[in-house]
């Protein structure tokens, strides 16, 4: 089947029933300011972005936090549970995002190590069951791990979203083999999050097979923060594409692209009888 | 009782409504859970705060 000039509405990407035609999420962390931020995420085309929940500063008027720089109606919101250290500490921050955003969409994220961010598995997949049977569209942040990647899906959870490398660490995808495995053996999308620091390894994650990325610090970082966002959007679209169109087989030496018959050669040496 | 963690000087009659105007918190732009209890930007209820009572008040801000 010929596929070339795919529209990005031909491939959409599915989650809880919900039909998106990017695929790149993107965060709202780091940036500058609002300013910024608002450009980027028009110029990255991504329609689910990610917010966090925070206690007010008491006593600071007009701390209102992101209230007024999204245009909400805009993105699907994907509330996240950062800097929860246990599972009874996400549920609780995904009860008080679901009641600020009006989504039960939650990015459950249950990190006990501040220094790497690893998540915890075991309160990864306890908070993730809570939270299912409560009604939430849970997408867990959780370590490239396949079996825990079936687990969740057994629980309920939307999607995995295992990670490249540690978050923010933009050291690329240090996990491939692992993804693979999540990838071939997947019941639901799998995002791959946190790591990706250029855009050629967001096209990677796609072909390796995964239904989605989420970029957050390689762009707010990037010293143009809005052509990075649009070089990510290209990005992965580009890489998903290149999965579709399916690749070439590799071989362990060299096939010549061109006609091995008929070169122009010069004369054979005479060889001196 | 404690706000966002912090013990804060409790007084009889005192409502989650007086509490957020004294803290200058813009009812719609906060969640309140006070206790289990629960309530969405702009539907936090003016009910009575109890010496021993636990309130969180948050808001969305960036993340990833």
């Amino acid at each position: 089947m010929h596929e070339a000039g795919l529209q990005r509405g031909d491939d959409p990407l599915v989650i809880a029933g919900q039909t998106f035609r990017s695929r790149l999420m993107v965060g709202t962390g780091k940036y500058t300011d609002f300013a910024i931020m608002r450009e980027a995420l028009v110029a990255s085309g991504a329609e689910i972005v990610t917010v966090s929940i925070r206690r007010v500063e008491l006593g600071a008027p007009g701390h209102v936090g992101i209230l007024d720089a999204i245009d909400f109606a805009s993105y699907q919101l994907l509330p996240n549970t950062a800097g929860c250290r246990t599972a009874d500490e996400a549920v609780r921050v995904a009860r008080l995002a679901r009641a600020m955003s009006e989504t039960n969409w939650v990015k459950l994220e249950v990190i006990p190590d501040a220094k790497y961010l690893l998540p915890d598995p075991v309160e990864t997949l306890r908070a993730a069951e809570i939270l299912v049977d409560a009604g939430f569209i849970v997408l867990p942040y959780m370590h490239a791990d396949p079996v825990l990647a079936r687990r969740l899906a057994e629980v309920g959870c939307a999607t995995v979203m295992p990670l490249a490398s540690p978050i923010g660490s933009g050291r690329g995808i240090l996990t491939r083999a692992a993804l693979e495995i999540i990838v071939e053996e997947a019941t639901v999308p799998v995002v791959v999050d946190a790591g990706l620091g250029v855009p050629s390894e967001a096209a990677a994650a796609m072909e390796l097979g995964a239904d989605a990325v989420l970029v957050n610090t390689a762009i707010a970082e990037a010293r143009d923060p809005v052509a990075m966002a649009a070089a990510f959007r290209k990005a992965v679209e580009a890489g998903r594409e290149g999965l579709r169109a399916g690749r070439m087989a590799t071989r362990a030496h060299a096939s010549p692209s061109s006609p091995t018959a008929g070169v122009v050669r010069m004369p054979e040496p005479e060889v001196p009888v | 009782m404690y706000v966002n963690g912090e013990q804060y000087a409790h007084r009889d009659g005192l409502t989650l409504h007086a509490l957020l105007a004294e803290l200058q918190v813009e009812q719609g732009a906060v969640v309140v859970m006070h206790d289990d209890k629960l309530y969405g930007a702009g539907k936090i209820p003016d009910v009575l705060v109890a010496a021993p009572d636990v309130i969180e008040i948050v808001t969305m801000m960036q993340g990833g």
